[in-house]
């Protein structure tokens, strides 16, 4: 699979990381610093690993990092509005097959799905993750779980 | 009307102004506090602070009451990321945005923005009506119809100097609802205004006309007069 990831966020890095050591080719693209930061430098050396200093959301610079044959295009760059205008430009302009935005706006987050763009909250992830390790089940107990208002006691 | 705004640049806030002055209610929202204070030294207390691309800030500003939503930043993803919220979680009626990088303007319609304005396009425009006596220049594009607001120099030596508009030879679908004369003055025309060099015409046009059209005012196709 050809996959783009639009930014370095540590959650596209850890992607571009577990992608490529899945045999997929991999391009990232950030606007600058990309080859200096300490959490990229393990990525440079590989051979399905390509790194692009550009503006990720410019045609010119979709088109040179292969969009036109990409499979996979996640756009985790700073702010949502910016991975929404990345993403629509991949999916509408460019007809990516699939398309993962990483979004963190709840509103924003039901915007996105009707063009066909798979919505990711990074936010959300990190809370199911802590809950899942039980660090914030202090006084959980208390709490009636979301589904069970029921159930009597 | 309810009328929100985004940016308090140049742009927003003479617009706010404009609808203002036109009786509407009108709020700004901004991500810069000078903008928002300059803002209200000059037009009172309308304008608020945050990021119009977060759900909750367009609840703050009443979105669900507003009639029209106008982004005007300097920001293509802010824009369009705030226009969409308003279109498709809000339901706003109006949805219109600046496009600030003019290739992203089919995008911005392709995602749900009803009237997109072209900065670049608008700027090149005036800039072609100044320096080139026969440029033909895209205004903006009307709606969902694949149609296109132009304005034409008609050139002092074109052929069709002097002839009546209806003895031109205008490709179906054409209307012309203004001329501008050479000292400015703009004016409705009739059927049989003849037309003068130097004037400027406005008109509407399908997209797929626009070299007819320009070739009966001008006598060049579009592609040799656009700049």
């Amino acid at each position: 699979m050809n996959v783009i990831i639009a930014g370095q966020d540590h959650l596209g890095i850890a992607m571009a990381n577990k992608l490529s050591q899945d045999g997929h080719r991999v391009v990232i693209v950030e606007e600058e610093g990309l080859h200096l930061r300490s959490y990229t430098k393990h990525l440079v050396d590989r051979e399905n690993v390509t790194l692009f200093e550009a503006n990720p959301a410019l045609d010119e610079t979709m088109i040179a990092t292969g969009i036109y044959k990409c499979d996979m295009f996640i756009s985790a760059l700073r702010s949502d509005a910016a991975n929404g205008l990345a993403a629509l430009k991949a999916k509408i302009s460019y007809q990516v097959d699939k398309v993962v935005a990483f979004i963190t706006d709840e509103s924003l987050a039901r915007v996105y799905p009707r063009f066909k763009i798979i919505v990711v909250n990074p936010h959300e992830l990190a809370l199911e993750s802590l809950s899942e390790s039980h660090l914030l089940s202090v006084g959980a107990s208390d709490r009636p779980a979301l589904n069970d208002s029921t159930v009597v006691s | 009307m309810y009328v929100i705004i985004l940016g308090c640049g140049a742009i927003g806030t003479r617009f706010a102004y404009s609808q203002i002055v036109a009786g509407h209610e009108v709020l700004l929202i901004d991500l810069n506090e000078a903008r928002i204070a300059k803002v209200e030294t000059s037009l009172g207390d309308i304008a608020i602070l945050g990021d119009a691309a977060v759900g909750d800030t367009l609840i703050n500003a009443g979105i669900e009451r507003a009639d029209a939503f106008v982004a005007t930043s300097g920001n293509d993803a802010n824009n369009l990321a705030a226009c969409q919220l308003a279109k498709f979680i809000f339901n706003v009626g109006q949805v219109i945005s600046i496009v600030n990088e003019s290739s992203n303007s089919n995008l911005f319609h392709a995602a749900g923005v009803d009237t997109i304005v072209s900065r670049t396009d608008i700027i090149l425009a005036n800039l072609a009506g100044t320096l080139l006596d026969h440029a033909m220049a895209e205004l903006m594009r009307i709606n969902d119809r694949n149609e296109k607001l132009i304005a034409m120099k008609v050139p002092r030596n074109a052929h069709s100097v002097g002839k009546r508009i209806r003895d031109l030879p205008l490709p179906y679908g054409i209307i012309i609802p203004l001329v501008i004369s050479r000292v400015g003055t703009p004016f409705v025309p009739a059927e049989d205004t003849v037309l003068m060099g130097g004037e400027e015409v406005i008109a509407t046009c399908p997209a797929e006309s626009l070299n007819e059209l320009s070739y009966a005012i001008t006598g060049q196709s579009f592609s040799s007069v656009v700049v």
